[in-house]
């Protein structure tokens, strides 16, 4: 578990990624999701960008992402008045490394306090399973 | 004699003059007052009030409130108002209409009365002017559904914290987009997921600030003119929907 209270978490993909994003639990007060950011576009099925969010209100639970070398940098968003926030408040992920070397993601978003958790995601890497998109 | 004499020499003769001079010109000015009956202010013999003292107050009251009514009146007749004053009301020129209507016409205020209605006799339609059965009627007046009036889409008047952002002044002009902008900060600036050192910004007007962790860059928060909704100006793509 990160001991540092931060608003991001960045993974350095040393290869060509599989990433597996499963949602295990979301808030219902506001729609919840996580973003990904990467140097390079990423995919999702015919969908390519450097920038995706996953909303919990659209995205099925498991969504695969073919994530390129480099860095990966993640953080929980929501949306209030029609417009995604982010990175603000009381916004806050912590993370934790699981035995089969998965990570979960608690995020808290900026309305509720730190402790809470609004969004939690399983973050599983699988590089030999990335396919080029 | 001789003494006396001797005693008003030199500058002692002026003084002594003078305060002779001034001593009955008090005299005579003391005389005047004891023996003028007419110690007054000086009326004209029409405007001259033989009554008591209360009575004569009263008449004064009525004199200048009538006076007062007179020049309201001009003014009115003038500008359309009663006074040039900037917190001039409705409602204050309503009391005010009825007040100088009893005060300086002397008659209550008319009653509005509705417009008489005149009728025009339009020439008969002949039957090849009637429309067909089969044109299609457009609407229908209901009359036991009252008229709607609609109302105006955004309030009037002096903007503050809670209005509309979009709120026309007084006069009906649109804000500024930077009005538009500050008014939207101050508005939002309660809802503390924005952050404590973002709601002290927004409290000044000045939009809500966070640092990218991808680019390690301050970005600052936008408002959308239209919707007046703040949101961070963003590239990222929802696969799985259009809105993000």
């Amino acid at each position: 578990m990160s001991l540092i209270p931060q608003q991001s978490v960045e993974f350095s993909l040393a290869f060509p990624t599989q990433v597996t994003v499963r949602r295990e639990i979301h808030s219902d007060l506001r729609d919840q999701g996580l973003l990904l950011r990467h140097r390079q576009a990423m995919t999702v099925g015919d969908i390519s960008a450097k920038e995706l969010v996953l909303w919990s209100t659209t995205s099925p639970i498991e969504v695969t992402v073919f994530v390129p070398v480099g860095s990966l940098i993640v953080w929980n968003v929501w949306r209030d008045n029609a417009a995604m926030h982010g990175l603000l408040g009381n916004a806050m992920i912590r993370d934790f490394e699981l035995p089969d070397g998965a990570v979960m993601l608690e995020c808290s978003d900026g309305h509720a306090p730190r402790e809470s958790t609004d969004l939690r995601v399983e973050l599983r890497f699988d590089p030999g399973r990335a396919q080029e998109p | 004699m001789d003494k006396f004499l001797d005693y008003l020499d030199g500058d002692r003769a002026i003084y002594t003059f003078v305060l002779a001079w001034v001593v009955a010109g008090s005299i005579w000015v003391v005389l005047d007052w004891l023996g003028n009956p007419s110690r007054g202010v000086f009326r004209p013999k029409g405007e001259r009030y033989a009554g008591t003292w209360r009575e004569r107050r009263d008449a004064h009251r009525r004199k200048v409130q009538e006076d007062d009514a007179g020049i309201r009146t001009t003014l009115r007749d003038a500008y359309g108002v009663s006074s040039l004053q900037g917190g001039w009301n409705r409602g204050r020129e309503a009391r005010v209409l009825d007040s100088d209507d009893l005060l300086v016409r002397n008659r209550p205020a008319p009653t509005p009365r509705q417009k008489r209605k005149r009728f025009v006799r339009l020439p008969e339609l002949q039957p090849q002017e009637l429309l067909l059965p089969s044109e299609p009627v457009l609407a229908t007046y209901d009359q036991s559904q009252p008229i709607q009036i609609p109302e105006p889409i955004l309030p009037r008047g002096r903007w503050h914290h809670g209005l509309d952002p979009l709120m026309l002044s007084a006069g009906g002009a649109s804000p500024k987009a930077a009005a538009v902008r500050r008014r939207v900060w101050k508005n939002h600036a309660d809802e503390h997921y924005w952050g404590t050192e973002n709601q002290e910004r927004m409290r000044t007007g000045k939009p809500p600030r966070r640092t990218n962790p991808a680019t390690a860059k301050v970005e600052t928060a936008s408002v959308d003119l239209i919707s007046a909704r703040p949101y961070w100006k963003s590239t990222a793509v929802d696969p799985f929907g259009d809105a993000t």
